[in-house]
């Protein structure tokens, strides 16, 4: 008898069926991989079960009992538990605060009782065997803190059902290994888990069961020790895929990028690299090692102390992102929504957001010739939208990177720096990406490829520079013959290790 | 649509119909109803008489007493109504427009839903705001007699022409993330300007008028080069300014007044064939300009995307600062024009004018659908908003309300659309 069960569950929106028939079991003590690409239904679901949606039809079941969920509040008196992919605590307060908010311990009807809130969060926290302070602010914490400081919100409700969306995606690989071991620890108690990741290496490691959505629908469950991650992708994808990496090889051109001496705050140190006409320079590192500043500082995002930098043999002084344009920079960063859209603006003018320039004339912008421009790329690149006055925040992942990429084809970019390309992106829409960047060098363009996934950086880069603390402490010919093991022994510290 | 809100509008339906046929009803009878209350006021003052009389102790002879109409209680029930047929009319219509207005809404939303795509309409929030603006002077007409008149239609469109200028440059300044606060005390102070350097000075009128409109540009770039390079959030730097520049209005006069300027300038308000000619030419110029480069221009593309999300339009290349720089000189600019339709419409220069005028630019911009969070919004809309402001001050003053309850009911009017901004806002992030 499953601890919890949905099923036939039916939710529709006006015009789409968002859920058919789904059915959903979880065991007590079970961790559940719920697989599916973007918009295959997988939130709907989740919401259902935090009491965000009704269902229009089903059942839902705990230990056995029909239940209904109306709102938060149901769910957490059902002991049901959701870990958003982006975290809600509030910063500002303390960690103790931050576990019994909304029901903090009183003395009287007047007074809070701090001292027994914070020993019961930190006994909380004990049990976890995290060391954190439950005294401590959570805007001082780091995202893995918080997010242990999540579960243990969760525990203190006395939570039976534990949903987490993508909880590894903000982690560096020690802190997965932590998560997991908290994970595990849950599980000995009893607790469900719920896991929602795109990141199939783990679903393999962590989960004993998976439900698998496609299009808002059951495909199918299975047991995970029993399949392996190309019959998961093959269901999640409905095809079959290939390749994952469908890296191309290209003659490699002159020159194009090269980096001298680069230093920028503690971060970049002494960075040096190159990278020619159809090359893909992956950079490999842990989070933190200094990959994205070392782009930022590249770009003119921050301001660089020293180094020099040429573009096709010729020195360029980038103080701000106009200059790095100009020299025909592009930066497909990894904040999407903070820093790669406006997201109240539509496609495309997000698409020509870097270069009304070429659409002006005498002060008068072309729109006419804009709009011929901007169906061309999204025709051309399969951006999937009703229209190109489509605001972008309407737009999945997915195709919003694609927005971004567009933008930086537009401008014409020879160097294009490339940040966590495929984060939080479904594996359809990987592919595309990949094959956006394939064309890119094809044209003959230089790229930069920041990536925290190893098999990504692996697959798709000609050489591979690790970063650690701020210092590249290897560059690699990706020949076949450089492993994972390697990237990360080098990630980690490399030569250090035995000086 | 939710099933509630159907029947809210249901409801609207058939209540909007009971009141008009109410009033309708009672209308037909207007020859009775006249007959009796002719009738009462008869024996109102034939009884006042009567008392009087008794008072001072005479008799008096009444010639032809009038007799007390027989008031069946139909007649009552007609009397009843009367005494509030205007308002009963004016709830009536307006109700059944709410209600004809949500359900085609609704109907047709669930339509565009159903066809698969959900159709991008930039034009339904103003639609909106279009409707409000005409169900208002629907009401106004109704309830006043003297609103559709062409010379009070005329005096909306003088009334308004201050706050038409200034909101155009105000909208600039909100999409772009910002406020201006200052546009006021800049309207008092480069309206003072004017005066003393016509009265004083002796300066050119059309020289006169360039320096001060560039004056207030200038006003609006300190503004601007406070918020973009001092990193001040413009609440604040525009607060300061609007203290500075009203300190400085009542400096360069002494706190007075400067009256009648030359009549050159004064005709700039005055009226050709009865109309305000070149005042109209000056809103329409204006707004051209500010709906012109908010659409097609580079500055009018950055600024929405400044306003929607700076970092990005920092990587895409943007120079924020002197985009940021040009937003406020625009709205000092709008000042200045406003400064001129201003001092030449009173032929005076106080420095009191245009207190408060920031709040009536705020309003018209907001109530046009422009997002005080900055990024989203459009001219049309901001036009729409600067007429409901005016039809809504005007009809206010038609119908005898004090300007303590007027300000009070503005101030409701913004509140409200700030709500309904971020109702929307809200449930767009709902239907996700």
């Amino acid at each position: 008898m499953a601890y919890l069960e949905m099923r036939d569950i039916v939710k529709r929106f006006p015009g789409v069926l968002a859920l058919d028939h789904v059915s959903l079991s979880v065991e007590a003590g079970e961790v559940h991989a719920l697989l599916g690409e973007n918009g295959a239904g997988k939130s709907t679901l989740m919401k259902i079960l935090s009491g965000a949606y009704q269902r229009d039809e089903g059942e839902i079941l705990i230990d056995g009992k029909s239940v209904e969920i109306k709102g938060s509040h149901d769910a957490q008196a059902l002991g049901i538990s959701i870990i958003y992919q982006e975290l809600n605590l509030t910063e500002q307060l303390s960690v103790a605060e931050n576990i019994f908010l909304g029901r903090p311990i009183m003395k009287n009807p007047l007074m809070v009782d701090w001292r027994e809130m914070t020993r019961q969060a930190q006994r909380i926290l004990d049990e976890l065997g995290v060391d954190i302070s439950a005294k401590a602010l959570v805007r001082d914490l780091g995202v893995a803190h918080k997010q242990m400081v999540e579960v243990a919100k969760a525990l203190s409700i006395n939570s039976r059902i534990l949903v987490m969306d993508e909880p590894t995606a903000p982690l560096t690989n020690r802190e997965i290994d932590t998560l997991f071991a908290t994970i595990r620890m849950l599980k000995a108690k009893g607790v469900s888990i719920i896991y929602i990741s795109h990141r199939l290496e783990e679903v393999m490691e962590v989960c004993d069961r998976a439900t698998i959505m496609r299009d808002g629908r059951n495909v199918t469950h299975m047991n995970v020790k029993d399949t392996n991650l190309d019959e998961i992708i093959r269901y999640m994808v409905g095809r079959e895929l290939k390749e994952k990496f469908p890296k191309i090889h290209i003659p490699l051109g002159e020159e194009l990028l090269r980096v001298e001496n680069l230093n920028a705050g503690p971060q970049v140190r002494n960075v040096s690299l190159s990278v020619r006409a159809g090359e893909i320079l992956g950079i490999a590192g842990l989070v933190g090692a200094g990959r994205t500043e070392t782009a930022r500082a590249l770009f003119g995002m921050d301001r660089k102390q020293s180094g020099t930098v040429y573009v096709a043999g010729k020195p360029v002084e980038i103080r701000r992102p106009l200059d790095a344009i100009r020299a025909g920079f592009g930066f497909a960063t990894e904040d999407r929504k903070g820093e790669g859209l406006v997201l109240t603006m539509n496609v495309g003018q997000n698409i020509t957001l870097a270069t009304l320039d070429q659409f002006q004339r005498g002060g008068k912008l072309n729109l006419g010739k804009e709009k011929e421009v901007v169906l061309g790329y999204i025709d051309r690149m399969n951006i999937k939208t009703p229209s190109h006055l489509q605001l972008a925040r309407n737009l999945s992942g997915g195709n919003q990177q694609k927005v971004v990429l567009a933008k930086w084809l537009l401008s014409q970019s020879r160097v294009i720096i490339f940040d966590e390309p495929t984060r939080g992106i479904d594996v359809g829409a990987k592919i595309e990406v990949y094959n956006i960047i394939n064309e890119l060098i094809r044209q003959g363009a230089a790229v930069v490829m920041i990536s925290s996934e190893l098999p990504e950086v692996l697959g798709m880069s000609d050489r591979v520079a690790v970063m650690c603390q701020g210092e590249i402490t290897g560059v690699f010919d990706n020949d076949g013959t450089l492993t994972q093991e390697k990237v990360l022994y080098y990630a980690t510290g490399g030569d250090k290790h035995t000086a | 649509m939710k099933k509630g809100l159907k029947i809210v509008f249901i409801l609207c339906l058939v209540l909007g119909l009971a009141c008009t046929g109410l009033a309708l009803y009672a209308g037909t009878h207007e020859e009775r109803v006249s007959l009796i209350r002719e009738n009462q006021a008869a024996i109102a003052k034939q009884e006042a008489a009567a008392q009087a009389a008794a008072l001072l102790g005479r008799e008096i002879e009444v010639d032809g007493a009038v007799e007390p109409m027989e008031i069946t209680p139909g007649d009552q029930l007609v009397l009843n109504i009367y005494a509030s047929y205007s308002l009963l009319l004016v709830a009536g219509i307006d109700l059944l427009i709410v209600g004809l207005a949500g359900l085609a809404g609704g109907a047709m939303k669930a339509r565009r839903r159903s066809g698969g795509k959900s159709r991008v309409n930039p034009a339904g929030g103003i639609l909106g705001i279009l409707m409000a603006l005409i169900v208002l002077c629907l009401d106004l007409a109704l309830a006043s007699e003297a609103f559709l008149r062409a010379d009070n239609l005329l005096n909306v469109l003088q009334q308004i022409s201050i706050n038409f200028v200034i909101a155009i440059g105000m909208t600039f300044v909100i999409i772009s993330g910002g406020i201006d606060l200052s546009v006021g005390s800049n309207i008092a102070l480069s309206g003072l300007l004017m005066a003393i350097m016509m009265k004083t000075y002796n300066v050119n009128v059309g020289l006169t008028v360039a320096l001060c409109i560039l004056f207030s540009g200038l006003i609006g770039l300190v503004n601007g080069v406070m918020v973009a390079y001092l990193d001040l959030p413009p609440f604040i730097a525009t607060l300061g300014m609007m203290s500075i520049a009203r300190g400085a209005a009542y400096t360069v006069t002494g706190g007075q007044p400067v009256y009648t300027m030359p009549a050159s300038f004064v005709a700039v308000s005055g009226r050709v064939a009865g109309i305000p000619l070149y005042a109209i030419l000056i809103m329409a110029g204006v707004f051209f300009l500010g709906w012109y480069a908010l659409r097609y221009t580079r500055v009018g593309r950055y600024t929405y995307a400044i306003g929607g999300n700076e970092n990005c339009a920092k990587l895409s290349g943007i120079n924020l600062g002197r985009t940021k720089c040009l937003v406020y000189t625009i709205s000092g600019l709008c000042c200045g024009v406003a400064a001129l339709l201003l001092t030449s419409r009173l032929d005076s220069a106080v420095p009191t004018n245009a207190d408060g005028q920031e709040m009536d630019a705020i309003a018209a911009v907001v109530i046009g659908g422009t997002s005080m969070k900055g990024g989203e919004g459009s001219m049309i809309g901001t036009l729409i908003g600067i007429m409901i402001i005016g039809v809504i001050s005007n009809g206010l003053n038609l119908l005898g309300v004090a300007q303590g309850p007027q300000r009070m009911v503005k101030g409701l009017i913004i509140v409200v659309a700030v709500i309904i901004d971020v109702v929307r806002r809200k449930a767009a992030e709902a239907a996700k």
